[in-house]
């Protein structure tokens, strides 16, 4: 008898132990300085901070606050930045840069026209990220520093969309990256001789940007503080810190974001979970658009989708309003197969859903009647990828729609990596991939080059395989030219050829949702039509979203 | 005995080259482009080309694989195309939290299964034993991942009691590496607050992970007291009116914890794999939520180290078990030879 | 070299014997009951011990119950809910997040799409216990006939071959393999299957070859090869049956353990697609969902655990049901 009670008095010392010790770090470990103000923001990971590797949302996030693009992008065109004011000749083959004198890289060295041509040399040389950008068009043998603030770039042909496309160059520090370059290794690059600081990046900046990295942990977050010498305009309030967190889990974001560790939400969680954030944590709610749609690409090579008329079809059964309502009531439903707001995207009438002229051009189709009375012989795969779970509702709303004409449409999960291999190859890409693409520079150009020349075709960018020589040309036509209207004019153009070749289902112009504290001004996402430029990643700009001090909330 | 460990070692290193064997070339004969997953959409070929020559991914498999195997007894175990640097990295910076984690969770699982066992063990038949048993059932049946989120939305959500995930609060910054363990770095440091930080962030993960296997300990440890308490030397030993705590340690319990102990170090061993469901759930930064990350992005290297790594501890724990058993059971001696 | 390995065979072979000695005397009394059982009584008879000894214990029948309850569902369940339709494309966001226990209509409540929770995790019922089904009827023979071979065969390079090849396949856990392998493919429920079923054999490897390795010196076997009975025979009618108990007590108590694998390689994805009413992958979606919306992930979560339970109780009974009283746990 008396052993029991030792062993229950055990027990609950146990249990008690657990739960003080536990507990006790229930404390608030507020030992975050109460003037500084952190600004902590949700991404969907991985996040890579190298300007010459990494290219996707978060990443492109780190460059807007890490670094700084030669030119920097605006609603309507771009606005100069590290480079003051260029030039260009008259055959628009050289373009001169006039750069600023004041800008110091976190090192503390001054950044000059050497860092500039570096920067292009080190991105077209390592191949990956945005290099596609300039690496087949630029002539560096021919490219020169012409003094400390002036450098010139070469090309090899006209090339009108050479100034957008520099938005995504981004400056680095050549002697910091030099010093800290690993010889040998897997990566070794000529002439240099060593990895271009690509190990050194992974965890490292060497920029210009409002922030400097100090802490980070590739898996899971980096930190950055203000940069001192920063040498551009900031909001009064901007935060002191800019963090970047692992997020994506709904119930994790909603748990930080209510305790207040957390300032701005991720960015593919559903509507419904952010507006229940935001409104059940007296927090606020804003969406922006970065040039960027969602699209349900037909892969027009492939049976039955390649008969224009079953392409019709699918276009006009999709529901697009109950979408909007349903789904994604932060975005808006497409003016064209570019979203507006890009330059030179065109306005087309779009179709929306109609049964009746659906069916109608089903039967027009030379597959029609064996794909009504055989549905299970024309199986149509779309795919969707599980990284973004509100595609899932896109395309088992399609296939249900699509059953009312008796199509046979199949959701289908890939893995975002699955999905990217699938779509690399004609034979093993899907029906219809279902995928948000978003412009690498402000211009319907990016967008209309990526989605449909045939270079481009083996990618996750592109599901259709149009192989349409005459699109090509009047692409590269149209990307030549340097008049900015000339070229607009050609955008429209070759927009109207696409349109009416019923390659994609153009679901929405993507509006990207955040809930964000009541404390915290974030003009893109409050006022996109002034602020947001339509380039992806722009819009979480620390610079000028402003984080109330702790005694003024 | 150092000969038995030997040899249980010879044949653990076989079966995992033979894991390792089996897994690379599954990895490389099904269809699958880690660089293509690695580069930009509009990354040209070429590019990619040169990348898969980097990394010797144009030749044939196996001699890939003597590729790759030399360089693991370099301690090299290869590019990862999910982090973009050695794996060799990513299993230093990550594996430690790991261990920190499965560590503490073995640690609540001893404690308590042996606690409940002994209890209920002592109490057979009466309120404590079926509630013991209800438990043991209930951790039986319900999977970790399932543990993970109802402890989530009950203790972090609902009561805030704990954190909902990661290792350390805001703010709370990690102590300068010199193990790479957290709360042994900052013990060494004598950052007693991050310390109990880190406990508190990792008790309910901790917790997750150790009640299923908890339950099943505790089991075998009240089967085993209630066995040798029918023998007849214990009521021999009460017979000569030997002091009943005499008994009960040095005959009765003694004995009926070697069960327990060989499942014990299964449930730790299965540990490893709950981990990865675990560590998704509440966001610990470790080596299995890397592992689980890189996986969907079919990064062969990690794939093939996390199995490898895994099998190594798996092989550590069993052994060390199986030897412990041995140490506590009077009946197994290895000194035979 | 070849001294050494000859040196450390006879120190596991000692070591084992000095391991198992208890087991094996064990063992051997149960054989021979068995035999004397067999002389005695007939098949019915055996059988009505068992069913006594099973049914001792209320507990095993509550396990009976859920056990034939969750197959029952696993078959039937489409024409048993109220709302068969919602495991299909079926979305009525008007009636999205309704909550639980409020209507008749919708008695566990609504998802993000508007579907009925109970009527889906009801049909989710069928994907769990076909994963069990698919992989224990491909694992137990495969498993327990390699397990014989390779018993039967003691100390022969077939043993050494067949069992250090099993070895392989259990030197992680096997949620951890399951995983990497079914990663490495696209994510479908019969690569899945598949996967799990790689990792699983070895076990009831194991348990054939432990029982058989036991058993071929025993006297029915030595006079059964004597009187020139084939090897097959031999190993498919004297060994096998004596076999069955702590196979089929391994048998029931892994179909809770293949679900558990099973729903966790769904919980990350791995396993049935969308709009299928899988439970694992139930889970996972919801558990996005928590807390506000906490019906969405936990009823598929009570569910798994629900089947999983009914058999680790049913488990529980056939393993009293084979074991000679007294035997401990």
């Amino acid at each position: 008898m008396m052993l029991e009670k030792k062993y229950m008095a055990i027990l609950i010392f146990f249990v008690l132990l657990i739960s003080t010790v536990a507990l006790s770090g229930c404390v608030d470990p507020d030992d975050d300085d109460d003037d500084v103000t952190l600004l902590r923001m949700g991404f969907a990971w991985p996040t890579d901070i190298d300007p010459a590797t990494g290219s996707d949302k978060s990443s492109t996030v780190a460059f807007t606050n890490f670094y700084d693009p030669l030119v920097f992008p605006t609603r309507d065109g771009v606005k100069p930045w590290i480079a003051e004011d260029w030039d260009v000749s008259a055959d628009a083959m050289t373009w001169t840069f006039y750069l600023r004198d004041d800008v110091t890289f976190h090192s503390g060295n001054e950044m000059t026209a050497e860092d500039v041509m570096f920067s292009m040399e080190r991105l077209v040389t390592m191949g990956e990220g945005f290099a596609h950008l300039f690496a087949p068009y630029i002539d560096l043998d021919e490219s020169e520093v012409v003094d400390d603030h002036t450098v010139s770039f070469t090309l090899n042909e006209p090339r009108g969309v050479f100034l957008p496309s520099l938005v995504r160059l981004y400056i680095v520090d050549k002697e910091d990256i030099m010093d800290n370059a690993e010889e040998g290794g897997d990566f070794v690059y000529q002439p240099w001789g060593n990895d271009l600081g690509r190990n050194y990046l992974i965890e490292n900046t060497a920029g210009t940007g409002p922030y400097e990295v100090y802490e980070a942990v590739v898996e899971d977050h980096f930190y950055g503080r203000r940069f001192e010498d920063y040498w551009g305009q900031m909001a009064d309030n901007a935060a002191d810190e800019f963090r970047m967190l692992a997020l994506g889990e709904a119930a994790r974001e909603r748990t930080l974001f209510g305790d207040q560790q957390l300032e701005v939400t991720s960015e593919w969680l559903e509507h419904h979970t952010v507006e229940d954030i935001a409104g059940s944590h007296n927090g606020k709610l804003g969406a922006y658009p970065e040039g960027g749609a969602l699209y349900g690409m037909m892969h027009t090579q492939k049976a039955p989708l390649d008969c224009i008329y079953v392409r019709m079809a699918l276009a006009h059964v999709f529901d697009y309003e109950s979408q909007i309502d349903d789904i994604f009531p932060e975005s808006v439903l497409p003016e064209g197969i570019i979203p507006a707001g890009l330059g030179g995207a065109s306005s087309f009438d779009m179709p929306r859903q109609d049964f009746e002229k659906a069916q109608g051009y089903l039967e027009q189709s030379q597959y029609y009647p064996d794909i009504v009375e055989n549905p299970e012989d024309y199986e149509i795969e779309a795919s969707w990828t599980g990284a973004v779970p509100a595609t899932e509702h896109v395309a088992l709303m399609l296939a249900g729609d699509a059953e009312e004409i008796g199509l046979n449409v199949r959701s289908n999960r890939y893995d975002w990596g699955a999905l990217i291999d699938a779509m690399y190859d004609v034979d093993t890409s899907p029906h219809i991939g279902i995928v948000w693409v978003s412009a690498d520079y402000p211009e319907a150009g990016s967008l209309i080059n990526s989605r449909y020349h045939s270079r481009n075709s083996a990618s996750w960018q592109q599901n259709e395989w149009l192989d349409n020589e005459e699109i090509d040309n009047l692409i590269d036509e149209a990307l030549t030219e340097p008049d900015t209207e000339a070229r607009f004019a050609l955008y429209e153009e070759v927009q109207e050829k696409i349109f009416d070749l019923y390659p994609s289902i153009v679901m929405h112009t993507q509006y990207s949702q955040h809930a964000f504290q009541q404390y915290v001004t974030w003009p893109h996402a409050e006022n996109p039509e002034e602020y947001a430029p339509p380039a992806g990643g722009f819009s979480h700009d620390a610079r000028l979203i402003e984080v109330l001090p702790h005694d003024e909330r | 005995m150092k000969k038995y460990i030997g040899k249980r070692l010879f044949w653990a290193l076989v079966a995992l080259i033979g894991l390792s064997i089996f897994i690379f070339y599954f990895g490389r004969i099904i269809p699958g482009d880690p660089i293509r997953m690695m580069v930009s959409p509009q990354t040209p070929e070429h590019v990619v080309e040169e990348l898969r020559q980097s990394l010797a991914l144009d030749r044939p498999i196996y001699t890939q694989y003597f590729i790759w195997m030399r360089n693991v007894f370099q301690g090299e175990l290869g590019f990862s195309v999910y982090s973009r640097r050695s794996v060799t990295v990513d299993v230093q910076q990550y594996l430690p939290r790991s261990l920190e984690l499965i560590t503490y969770a073995a640690l609540i699982q001893i404690t308590g299964s042996f606690l409940l066992g002994i209890f209920a063990g002592s109490n057979i038949d009466k309120w404590q034993d079926h509630l013991t048993r209800l438990f043991s059932y209930i951790g039986v049946s319900v999977p970790a991942f399932v543990f993970a989120i109802i402890f989530l939305l009950v203790f972090s959500h609902n009561l805030g009691w704990f954190p909902s995930g990661g290792a350390l609060s805001e703010g709370v910054s990690e102590p300068s590496r010199i193990t790479g363990f957290i709360a042994l770095d900052a013990l060494l440091q004598g950052q007693f607050f991050t310390i109990g930080d880190f406990i508190h962030h990792a008790t309910l993960p901790a917790i997750a992970l150790a009640i299923p296997g908890m339950a099943q300990v505790a089991r075998m440890i009240r089967s085993g007291m209630i066995t040798i308490n029918q023998k007849e030397y214990i009521s021999m030993a009460r017979g000569y009116g030997l002091p009943e705590r005499i008994v009960r340690f040095k005959y009765l319990l003694r004995p009926s914890i070697i069960p327990g102990v060989t499942v014990l170090g299964m449930q730790i061993a299965m540990m490893l794999g709950n981990a990865f469901l675990v560590e998704m759930v509440f966001g610990w930064p470790g080596f299995s939520r890397f592992a689980i990350n890189a996986m969907m992005r079919s990064d062969l290297n990690t794939i093939v180290a996390t199995v490898l790594i895994i099998g190594i501890m798996f092989a550590i724990i069993n052994i060390v078990v199986d030897t412990l058993v041995a140490y506590i059971d009077p009946r197994i001696r290895y000194s035979g030879s | 070299m070849a001294n050494d390995n000859n040196e450390i065979e006879e120190i596991d072979e000692q070591v084992e014997e000095q391991v198992d000695e208890e087991a094996d005397e064990q063992v051997e009394e149960q054989v021979e009951k068995l035999l004397d059982e067999k002389k005695e009584s007939p098949l019915k008879d055996a059988l009505k011990r068992r069913w006594y000894r099973f049914s001792k214990n209320p507990l095993s029948k509550i396990g009976l119950a859920i056990a034939l309850t969750s197959i029952f569902l696993a078959i039937f369940g489409r024409y048993v809910v109220p709302h068969p339709a919602h495991a299909g494309l079926y979305r009525d966001y008007g009636n999205k997040f309704i909550e639980p226990f409020q209507t008749w209509t919708f008695p566990l409540g609504t998802d993000s799409y508007g579907r009925c929770v109970l009527s889906r995790t009801i049909m989710g019922f069928k994907y769990s216990i076909r994963m069990a089904a698919v992989v224990l009827s491909l694992v137990v023979p495969s498993g327990v006939v390699v397990g014989l071979v390779a018993g039967y065969h003691k100390d022969t390079w077939i043993d050494t071959l067949l069992m250090r090849t099993s070895d392989i396949f259990i030197a992680v856990p096997p949620l951890v393999l399951a995983l990497s392998i079914t990663a490495m493919l696209e994510p479908d429920p019969f690569y899945a299957m598949m996967a799990v079923s790689l990792m699983w054999w070895p076990w009831y490897a194991r348990i054939a070859y432990n029982n058989v390795s036991s058993l071929v010196n025993e006297d029915f076997v030595k006079s059964a090869e004597i009187m020139g009975d084939s090897k097959l025979h031999i190993m498919f009618s004297e060994i096998l049956p004596n076999c069955t108990g702590p196979i089929l007590t391994k048998l029931t108590l892994d179909v809770g353990w293949v679900i558990i694998i099973g729903a966790s390689l769904s919980f990350v994805g791995l396993g049935a697609q969308a709009p299928t009413p899988d439970l694992g992958t139930m889970v996972a979606d919801g558990s996005g969902l928590l807390p506000t919306w906490w019906w969405v992930s936990i009823f598929p979560a009570m569910a798994i655990s629900f089947i999983i339970l009914g058999f680790n109780l049913l488990g529980d009974g056939v393993q009293d049901a084979f074991e000679e009283v007294g035997g401990g746990s």
